[in-house]
């Protein structure tokens, strides 16, 4: 061999010598054995094996859900609630770990149990990072809006809930959501402006726990948990209360009509019932029922009172004209020995119990008076009510005093309240 | 594909090379202006392990330096800051000897440059064997075999002095070194001192401060007998830089970015103080018959102290001068914790740790005043203090720097002859016993304005009811200690080495042939001064004695194909006794070994393909290295556990192969040029059990897990590097050359225990996490330049003087992760928690150089 064959020579050696270097370098490293993901289930399919008994994962299934509360605020303690699309669980696990809110997780269920505290549906003996696998984070889900109603109806349980037009109890106000200092928890309750309420429950150990709840209307986020049979609202964090409207008026009994012709009264009963109120205003007296022939209808009437004065209202349950596009009142009038003009009809936005403290503003009707005969019912006429709106109660005002014999009686019967266009 | 690539270019080049070698040859060699050494300068290659853990951070020795071969000189320097190793190897991989005395650290095998730093001008004159071939002073380790010569009679007469100016871990340099020679009288002397400081290094928080010391004095007794005494040490304290996530690196806008310093008074304080002083004392004999046998026989000693500070407390609260803003932890400002990507779902304190870490230099770097205040509010009654029945009551320092010591004692005593049978046939052998002590301990540098620390174990405390279990040292419970003492642990370790090798080589017209082997034993065992609690029973005095007999078998033949061109192949195969540092499972508390103990097996081959003309010197090497049942091990500090952690791993198999391809051309008797590359695989090649234990407790973590480790990247080093250069040498004495350097295949170092079937738990291959915990990061690849030039005068033809200077990393290059290793601490749930640490290599700096010889 000649120097240059023998240079071409090493050449050829020195490519095939690296040859198993260069195909050894593209060989992935091993790796432990691979994990079954095994069945993956939906949140209301896992939540739908529970059978009233523990139930322990032996197989590897999976459900994925987005974290919906995390403990950084220390309402929850090693608990987390998840959801899906379908349902939300209450996850207990072994420590608290650094999960968060947003984060999307998978759920291997081998090794925790399906299980029921006083109602609650829970996943216990959750392991952190290994029956709680991250998958993403920064994607929270939004809340579904609801009413109380609809939370007291259940179907919410575990999941993450938006109220509107809600406020914690004016009995609740400049009270704390609980007793940071003994760190014991507390339930406060809050309502809807139809008097729904259900109760937000926070640990001691919550770090907004001394804070005084909210005075105001406005909207919260939180998520609902169940204890026994009642209904708990729990809330991630005090910055997710946007409570700072004008209260609203609770109206209990809050109706959209009204049809209302007395024969639910016992002869001499006040009218209270279904929300109708009477109140006076100055004497004893307040509006009744009373019987004629079958027919029981409302009576007002300071025949015989001692009193200098009466003044008595007969006030209608709440109606939220909302619901109307063309609300009208109708009602029946009558009267007996009546020699003044005792009776006003008004209509009030604020009455709140005290008609004294309510504005109230005059509706135009045809009242029976002097010129009727005696017991003849006269119709009021429609009275539209269109100019009006929201939440409102209407009222019959009586002013007679037995003393300057203006004290004769003025009846009510037949009262109703309805969509002119329904 | 890349590599692909690489390789390609290496065998076209390698080919190119050899043609180049058949131009005929008319050149003459140009004289050489720049010295070698003196752009060797040693960049701080502090390894993972040091950085992480707690080991001992000196320089690693700059492997096989002054060697001829183009490939392992810039292998050595230019790659050297980009953490290149060379065939993949560690340290202890190279004997390094200096006059004939092994001066690698018994304990972990390595040799640490800073025991001669400095000491330039005396260091420089080297024996260097690289990979397999025949050394004739020890039988050497695969990665080769250094020998120091420091003989005063081989130094020639002259005096040298230095200045040196930079920006890298030091800026000033100053040496003298005197050589008398060969006297007529029969003795020579050398002298030698230098100096390095900085106040800051290229690291902000960083400082040098360094001496050297060098006396060799020779006395030739007559034509056969020379005795000769070499004494020497360096003396240094420097501020450790540090490392840290990248996000750390963002926020502070610094890929340089240094934790371990903060501001006291307005100066800057490093807590991360590392003082070394290990001074060696050689006595030698030298012998000489008739040209054709030599035997040399040294007694050394070397003695000394290492250090390395660390803070540490007790029951930190640290806060920040905050509204809503108290958090409690540790106190080094890169805690995880303090970190915005931990209040990620918090704009607020997202908002504001993020500006903190922008602005605030007592939040972002350590706060020292913070500990004065805590410690001197801090009054604390100690019952029964000192096992006396008073109780002592004061300010008890929360916060403290420890400093952690690692002090040797070391006795050699060695032998070695070389004999010239005949011309063809040289005999060498030589026996080597090395009795050592490393005496590790840590002692309290200061108080921080407290008047004392109390020695218990924190963790302990909180985890056990018997107030006794927390004692580090039975013998002596309730210490209350100050200043300079030892507290925490303190024991030794006593390792005994005994070894003879021999080795025969045949020189013949057409083929060279060399067989060596080697015979060892070794002795180590532990002698615990402290019963510690937890493990009364095995802290305390001297432990069980370990014994390992070991042997080592290399041989090798060279082809001349031509006068100028050789084949050469060598081959070897050892086993290695386990080291001290990685046997016990917590060295430190008590004296229990790791299960199945053993030596390791290395074997190891190469090839190589060498042309050697006036004008091209050139190499191209092939290797191949398995190392077997090796020991890992690794300590870091646990935050939360208040304690360290020991990770080892047993069973380890490692596989190193690679190309190595040196191309030195001198293009004209001006210009000359080289080509330089290397590429390597090294990879973990078995499937090791780790155990994972904790200082403060009995029960261990974790015992025999199967780490599925094959496969992946040995990381802490660039696999693949290049480097081209082009010098010019003019006639009238001056030079200017520039280079080009190119890196790739940087794998971070990973932790075993994420590769682990309990790491995964119920982990399947669609969690984001499999893949997050098991990938292995290759970082970036990069290329970087330098420049140098140097003049050189001659004054009164008795004066000589040279000035040089480098710049590497022309283009200021600063983000190029030249290395990074997954933290220890992982949480399977969230890897990215505790993120990956980085290192990046230094921006543009300067080495200038002037020299004034006579």
């Amino acid at each position: 061999m000649n120097p240059t064959q023998i240079r071409q020579f090493f050449c050829a050696v020195a490519a095939l010598l690296l040859l198993p270097v260069l195909t050894s370098c593209e060989k992935d490293p091993e790796h432990p054995p691979l994990n079954e993901p095994g069945e993956v289930l939906s949140m209301s399919e896992l939540r739908g094996l529970y059978d009233g008994r523990p139930l322990s994962f032996i197989e590897p299934m999976s459900v994925y859900a987005t974290v919906t509360m995390d403990g950084s605020s220390g309402n929850i303690y090693r608990e987390a609630y998840v959801q899906d699309a379908t349902a939300g669980i209450h996850l207990r696990m072994d420590f608290a770990g650094d999960l968060r809110v947003g984060d999307s997780v998978r759920l291997s269920l081998k090794g925790s149990v399906l299980n029921s505290y006083n109602n609650m549906l829970q996943l216990d003996s959750v392991q952190f990072g290994n029956n709680l696998i991250l998958q993403g984070e920064g994607i929270p889900v939004d809340p579904v809006v609801v009413e109380i109603a609809d939370i007291l109806a259940g179907g919410y349980q575990a999941r993450l809930v938006r109220l509107e037009e809600v406020q914690f109890s004016s009995t609740e106000l400049g009270r704390t959501f609980a007793d940071a200092e003994n760190q014991q928890s507390g339930n406060r309750v809050l309502e809807d402006c139809h008097g729904d309420r259900i109760i937000v429950r926070t640990s001691g150990f919550a770090d907004f726990a001394g804070q005084e709840v909210p005075r105001g209307n406005g909207r919260l986020v939180a998520v609902v948990s169940q204890f026994h049979d009642n209904w708990q609202l729990l809330i991630r964090n005090p910055d997710e209360l946007d409570m700072e409207d004008e209260r609203c008026i609770i109206h209990e009994n809050l109706v959209t009509s009204i049809n209302e012709d007395f024969q639910g009264y016992e002869n001499f009963e006040n009218i209270e019932q279904n929300g109708w109120q009477t109140i006076s205003e100055e004497g004893g007296r307040v509006w009744i029922c009373r019987t004629f022939a079958g027919n029981h209808y409302a009576q007002a009437t300071a025949f015989n009172s001692p009193d200098p004065n009466n003044i008595m209202w007969l006030i209608t349950p709440p109606v939220d004209l909302n619901a109307s596009s063309s609300p009208v009142l109708e009602f029946q009038s009558a009267h007996e020995f009546l020699t003044h003009d005792a009776v006003g009809l008004y209509i009030s936005s604020d009455f709140e119990g005290d008609p004294a403290r309510a504005s109230w503003e005059p509706l135009e009707a045809r009242l029976a008076g002097q010129q009727d005969s005696f017991h003849t019912w006269i119709d009021s006429g429609e009275i539209d009510l269109s100019g009006f709106q929201g939440v409102v109660h209407i009222a019959w005002r009586y002013e007679g005093s037995h003393p300057q014999g203006t004290n004769g009686s003025f009846r009510i019967d037949n009262v109703r309240l309805y969509d002119k266009d329904n | 594909m890349k590599k692909r690539y690489f390789l390609s270019f290496l065998v076209i080049a390698a080919c190119l090379g050899t043609l180049f070698a058949q131009t005929p040859a008319e050149t003459t060699e140009v004289p050489d202006t720049l010295e070698a050494d003196d752009r060797q300068i040693p960049v701080i290659t502090l390894s993972i392990a040091d950085m992480e853990g707690d080991a001992e951070s000196h320089d690693i020795s700059s492997l096989l330096q002054g060697s001829r071969d183009i490939y392992v000189n810039t292998a050595g320097f230019n790659f050297g800051a980009a953490r290149y190793r060379i065939r993949g190897y560690d340290s202890e991989n190279t004997r390094v000897m200096i006059n004939g005395i092994p001066v690698n650290d018994p304990e972990t095998g390595r040799a640490f440059y800073s025991v001669w730093g400095g000491l330039n001008d005396v260091t420089r004159m080297t024996e260097p064997v690289h990979g397999l071939g025949p050394s004739r002073q020890a039988f050497g380790g695969v990665g080769g075999a250094t020998n120091i010569v420091t003989r005063a009679s081989r130094f020639g007469a002259g005096t040298r002095t230095t200045y040196s100016s930079a920006n890298r871990t030091y800026n000033h340099r100053m040496m003298f070194t005197h050589n008398t020679g060969m006297q007529d009288n029969g003795w020579a002397l050398t002298l030698s001192g230098s100096r390095r400081s900085a106040g800051e290094g290229y690291a902000p928080g960083t400082f040098y401060d360094a001496w050297g010391y060098f006396l060799s004095a020779e006395r030739e007794l007559n034509n056969r007998h020379s005795l000769g005494l070499v004494a020497f040490g360096a003396p240094s304290r420097s501020g450790r830089p540090g490392v840290a996530v990248q996000e750390a690196y963002d926020l502070t806008g610094d890929n340089f970015y240094n934790p371990n310093w903060g501001y006291q008074e307005g100066e800057k304080r490093n807590s991360r103080v590392n003082q070394y002083h290990n001074p060696w004392i050689i006595l030698s004999h030298y012998y000489t018959a008739g040209g054709q046998t030599e035997i040399s026989t040294s007694a050394a000693y070397g003695f000394g102290r290492g250090g390395s500070t660390a803070l540490n407390w007790y029951d930190s609260h640290k806060s920040f001068d905050h509204p809503d803003y108290h958090l409690a932890g540790d106190p080094r400002p890169d805690y995880y914790r303090w970190l915005p990507s931990w209040h990620r779902n918090d704009p607020a304190m997202y908002e504001l740790t993020t500006s903190l870490w922008q602005t605030d230099d007592a939040f972002r770097q350590i706060d020292w005043a913070w500990f004065y205040n805590a410690n001197r509010l801090n009054l604390f009654t100690v019952e029964n203090a000192n096992d006396q029945d008073a109780d002592v009551t004061g300010m008890r320092s929360k916060y403290i720097v420890e400093e952690r010591r690692n002090d040797r004692t070391q006795l050699v005593f060695n032998s070695t002859i070389e004999h010239i049978a005949d011309p063809t046939h040289v005999l060498t052998g030589g026996f080597n016993i090395s009795l050592s002590q490393t005496h590790q301990f840590k002692t309290v540098d200061d108080l921080l304005g407290g008047e004392w620390w109390f020695d218990i174990d924190q963790f302990a405390e909180r985890d056990f009811d018997d107030p006794m279990m927390a004692q580090p040292d039975l013998n002596n419970p309730n210490r209350i200690v100050k200043q300079g003492e030892v507290f925490g642990y303190d024991f030794t370790g006593n390792i005994n080495e005994y070894s003879v090798f021999a080795q025969s080589e045949w020189i013949l017209p057409r083929w060279d042939f060399h067989v060596a082997g080697q015979l060892s034993h070794t002795t180590f065992w532990r002698t615990g001064h402290m019963r510690n609690a937890r493990f009364p029973e095995n802290s305390y005095g001297d432990s069980e004695k370990q014994n390992f007999t070991n042997y080592g078998l290399k041989g090798g033949a060279t082809f001349k194909i031509t006068g100028r061109q050789y084949l050469d192949a060598n081959a070897a195969m050892m086993t290695r006794a386990p080291y001290f540092r990685d046997a016990y499972i917590s060295s430190r508390v008590r004296d229990h070994v790791i299960e199945d103990l053993g030596s390791e097996t290395i074997f190891s081959g190469d090839v190589s393909y060498v042309v050697r003309t006036p004008f091209i010197k050139s190499r191209l090497s092939l290797f191949y290295t398995e190392f077997h049942d090796q020991t890992w091990s690794r300590s870091f500090y646990h935050d939360e556990l208040r304690t360290f952690v020991n990770y080892i791993m047993t069973d380890l198999d490692t596989r190193h192969m690679g190309v190595e391809l040196g191309i030195d051309l001198s293009l004209s008797p001006t210009l000359s040029s080289y080509i330089v590359a290397g590429t390597g695989d090294y990879i973990y090649n078995s499937r090791p059990e780790v155990t994972i234990a904790r200082d403060n407790d009995f029960e261990v973590v974790a015992e025999g897990r199967e780490v599925f480790l094959k496969g992946y990247r040995i990381g802490g080093m660039t696999h693949t590097a290049g480097s081209a250069g082009l010098r010019y040498d003019s006639p009238r004495y001056w030079f200017v050359g520039v280079n080009a350097n190119y890196f790739n295949d940087i794998y971070l170092d990973i932790n075993p225990d994420r590769r682990t079937a309990e790491a995964l738990g119920n982990l399947v291959h669609t969690d984001p996490q499999w893949e997050e915990l098991l990938r292995q990061e290759k970082l970036s690849d990069a290329f970087t330049f330098d420049a140098f030039a140097g003049r050189s005068w001659r004054i009164q033809r008795q004066y000589f003087i040279n000035f040089n200077i480098s710049v590497s990393n022309l283009m200021n290059k600063q983000d190029f992760r030249t290395g990074g290793f997954e933290q220890l601490r992982y949480d399977s749930h969230r890897p990215g928690q505790f993120a990956p640490k980085y290192f990046y290599l230094y921006g543009r700096t300067y080495f200038a150089n002037l020299a004034l010889r006579f």
